[in-house]
């Protein structure tokens, strides 16, 4: 580990709080770079969606400060697979992007979906050119599973066998 | 074609998402899916796609202001028509839709709306509803109020 490393593990907090109206006017101010902003539109897509899935499960990434962050995971609906668990729409503002919020925010949403008792897999999914997402998700014990028909490349969590 | 407004709900809310605008139009609003996300924390906030037939051609949204403290008046915070159908007067048939149905509640005694003041086809439309201009907001909005 880095020193810069061991002083953000120190320092810095990262938080999932449910998304409600107290926070919704913070999520929706989030910043992305330029060339991130297809998944800036995708933050409030997924709230509205979300809004319509009881199954569908939002979440602000906060530090000590508020809101820098955004993802959401789903648990099986009716039609999926039993087991079957996703994260989507992973998200830090451009002006906390660097700090490890992104990778501890995944890690708290794994720990919330295994407290759910069920989950078997969970799915996650990116563009195969997205090197942060990928070096992100590989480093939560993620395995890519391969890119399918829509482009995206779909990577699975799976809780150790032993 | 008759103009109806219809609940936003998990089957149609995808295709109000790609319901699009003209380019310069896309200051004046919200996203409809900022909107609907926004409208699905407050029950006071009414979202509605606007249907020509069984063709979906826009989205509005008004809200109970008694939510700013403002008991008996409500506001149309959102209304778009989708670029390929504007210019039908749709827009207009689908205001007078949310006016019968934000009159039908009882008791309202006004109805506010807001709109860029370079935007001159919200302007004259709602003028021609009988809106009346009231003032600038700290937005740069122009406020305008229909009395019932």
């Amino acid at each position: 580990m880095r020193p810069y490393q061991r002083f953000l593990r120190k320092w810095i907090t990262t938080n999932l709080h449910v998304v409600t109206k107290e926070n919704f006017t913070d999520i929706a101010e989030l910043e992305l770079h330029e060339h991130q902003q297809d998944h800036a539109a995708a933050t409030m897509y997924a709230i509205a969606e979300a809004s319509f899935h009881p199954n569908y499960h939002c979440r602000a990434i906060a530090d000590r400060d508020g809101v820098v962050g955004f993802l959401m995971y789903a648990a099986p609906g009716a039609d999926d697979e039993p087991g079957d668990y996703a994260i989507y729409h992973l998200m830090v503002d451009r002006r906390f992007q660097g700090r490890g919020h992104g990778r501890r925010a995944v890690e708290l949403a794994l720990a919330e979906i295994r407290k759910h008792g069920d989950a078997q897999r969970i799915w996650t999914s990116y563009r195969p050119d997205n090197a942060v997402a990928k070096d992100l998700y590989a480093a939560c014990s993620f395995i890519e599973a391969g890119v399918e028909e829509d482009g995206e490349m779909y990577a699975v969590w799976s809780p150790d066998p032993y | 074609m008759e103009i109806q407004l219809r609940a936003v709900t998990r089957e149609n809310f995808d295709d109000i998402t790609d319901l699009r605008l003209l380019d310069h139009q896309r200051d004046y609003i919200a996203s409809n899916a900022y909107s609907i996300a926004q409208a699905s924390f407050y029950r006071e906030m009414q979202a509605r796609a606007i249907y020509a037939g069984e063709q979906l051609v826009g989205f509005l949204m008004y809200v109970d202001l008694k939510l700013e403290g403002q008991p008996g008046e409500f506001g149309v915070w959102r209304l778009m028509v989708d670029l390929g159908h504007q210019g039908k007067g749709y827009g207009r048939e689908a205001l007078q839709a949310a006016l019968a149905e934000i009159r039908a509640r009882g008791g309202v005694r006004k109805i506010w709306i807001s709109y860029q003041p370079d935007n001159t086809r919200a302007k004259d439309l709602y003028a021609s509803m009988g809106f009346v201009e009231t003032d600038l907001d700290e937005d740069g909005e122009m406020n305008a109020v229909l009395e019932l």
